[in-house]
């Protein structure tokens, strides 16, 4: 190696082989093919973990019980704005990027704070994740009146039915006696009196993924997987069948409340034969 | 969780029972037979009268640049940032998108993409220093401070073509090239971490676009496939 060769970089991700390839530790045809869903093969891509068949089911619910695809939809209109050029792939993309969020915001991208948030009140509150006296004492030393609790809101409606068919999903599955599962339980009482807010997707959603033994990261990417299906559909229709309307709108349909009109300073020295 | 929340216009579903504004809020841009832009008739005053990197310079900050010597500063700016190489993930990753035929506007959006990744990359990196010259106190974080004679020469270049009357105290320090430039910026009033993002994203597009769509599409056999190389190692 010259000494401006760069160095090697290591990859947990894959080899190409000559008549087999490696990928996650494990061979893709004598070890995933035919063995693996495709929910199996995302985990395994964004974790490096295999999971069990339950596992797999469990996570093609999540990807089912998310599903929320209206076009009105913010990142999705912008998945559909720009498939309205006629191309599915930027659309996707676009719909993906304005969704790109971490931290308080809106969209899926939001679970990584959320599991954060999770795992700080987890380590304040220990086992204790079952004593509401105990969780609420934790939140309100990590909750300043200002703050916002990501996870926690829902727009335009008293409840998120996603975070309630999640959850019907979880108790079916007697997946609900997680440490962090339970941990968001007890805060949703809490939450409720004390913010007068309920939990949206996203609380139960990185609850049930650090439940299963994944990082914030993690967590944050699978999230935004798990929604897959509602940026697919727009971003294929809005480019298969692009909407005039969306490449323009009439002016009028814009109302400008920025600087009003003004003549630049060289235009009225120019004006004034300065 | 209860399951009380239903709207009461179940069949138009849940977003037709929302009461929503029927126009969009625009601050930047008044659309219409003649666009203004912060106020200003862009075909008939800001075409006729300013530069394009003036009009970049009122659309990130609200206003034309104040004085004649902010313009010409940030117009170096711009010059000294508009060149990302090869080796440099921006172009690297545009000439890639080129090497598998991606057509002209997939290339422009992956350069896009690249910039503004980067940009946000080091101007997070800036964060020290963007407190320090809003402070103006002290010696800059000696992170942002370089002994490399490269780095000193592209500075002392960047010093050489600023207007002489355009006071920027923070190059009297041996700061980084990105360093250097920041603090230009932050002298011609561009001091968020959002508008310099944007400066280091835009001004760079035209020339990695340029480098990617030069590339030879298919071009694969020529193409350095090791550079970096990789080591495939199995987790235990």
């Amino acid at each position: 190696m010259s000494e401006n060769s760069p160095p090697e970089i290591a990859t947990r991700v894959a080899r190409a082989y000559w008549d087999e390839h490696g990928f996650c530790g494990h061979r893709v045809y004598a070890d995933l093919l035919g063995r693996t869903s495709t929910s199996g093969l995302i985990v395994l891509a964004l974790t490096g973990k295999r999971l069990s068949d339950e596992e797999c089911a469990f996570v093609d619910e999540i990807f089912v019980a998310v599903t929320f695809a209206d076009p009105r939809i913010w990142p999705l209109k912008a998945a559909r704005i720009v498939g309205a050029y006629g191309r599915f792939v930027p659309a996707f993309a676009a719909g993906y990027l304005a969704n790109d969020i971490d931290g308080v915001g809106i969209g899926p991208g939001v679970c990584t704070a959320v599991s954060r948030q999770l795992i700080e009140l987890r380590q304040s509150v220990h086992d204790r994740v079952d004593d509401a006296d105990a969780v609420d004492e934790a939140l309100r030393r990590q909750w300043t009146p200002e703050s916002r609790w990501p996870g926690f809101g829902v727009a335009f409606r008293a409840e998120d039915e996603r975070a309630l068919a999640l959850r019907r999903c979880v108790l079916a599955r007697g997946r609900n006696t997680g440490m962090y599962w339970r941990l968001f339980e007890s805060m949703v009482p809490i939450v409720r009196r004390e913010r007068k807010l309920e939990p949206n997707i996203c609380s139960p959603l990185a609850a049930i993924l650090l439940d299963m033994g994944f990082d914030p990261g993690t967590v944050g990417a699978l999230a935004m997987i798990s929604f897959i299906g509602t940026f697919l559909a727009n971003a294929k229709e809005g480019a298969a069948e692009p909407a005039a309307c969306l490449r323009e709108l009439p002016v009028g349909s814009v109302e400008y409340v920025g600087r009003p009109a003004r003549e630049s300073p060289r235009a009225m020295a120019r004006r004034s034969g300065g | 969780m209860t399951n009380s929340a239903r709207s009461d216009a179940r069949d138009d579903g849940m977003l037709d029972a929302i009461e929503s504004p029927s126009r969009i809020k625009a601050t930047v841009i008044e659309p219409g037979e003649e666009p203004r832009l912060h106020g200003y008739a862009v075909e008939s005053d800001l075409a006729h009268n300013y530069k394009s990197s003036e009009i970049l310079y009122l659309a990130l900050s609200g206003e034309l640049p104040a004085t004649p010597d902010i313009s010409a500063a940030f117009e170096v700016t711009l010059v000294f940032l508009s060149c990302v190489g090869a080796n440099e993930g921006p172009t690297h990753a545009a000439l890639l998108a080129r090497l598998c035929n991606a057509p002209s506007r997939a290339l422009l959006e992956v350069a896009a993409v690249g910039l503004a990744e980067r940009a946000h990359f080091v101007v997070e990196g800036l964060g020290a220093l963007l407190q320090w010259l809003s402070a103006a106190e002290g010696p800059p974080p000696q992170q942002y401070c370089t002994a490399d004679p490269g780095a000193e020469r592209t500075v002392a270049r960047l010093r050489a073509r600023l207007p002489s009357s355009f006071a920027v105290p923070a190059l009297a320090h041996p700061l980084s090239r990105p360093a250097a430039i920041a603090a230009v910026l932050h002298a011609c009033g561009l001091r968020r971490p959002d508008q310099l993002e944007a400066v280091w994203t835009l001004a760079a597009i035209g020339p990695t676009f340029a480098e990617g769509l030069a590339a030879k599409p298919f071009g694969i056999r020529e193409y350095p496939m090791n550079l970096p190389a990789f080591r495939y190692e199995v987790a235990p």
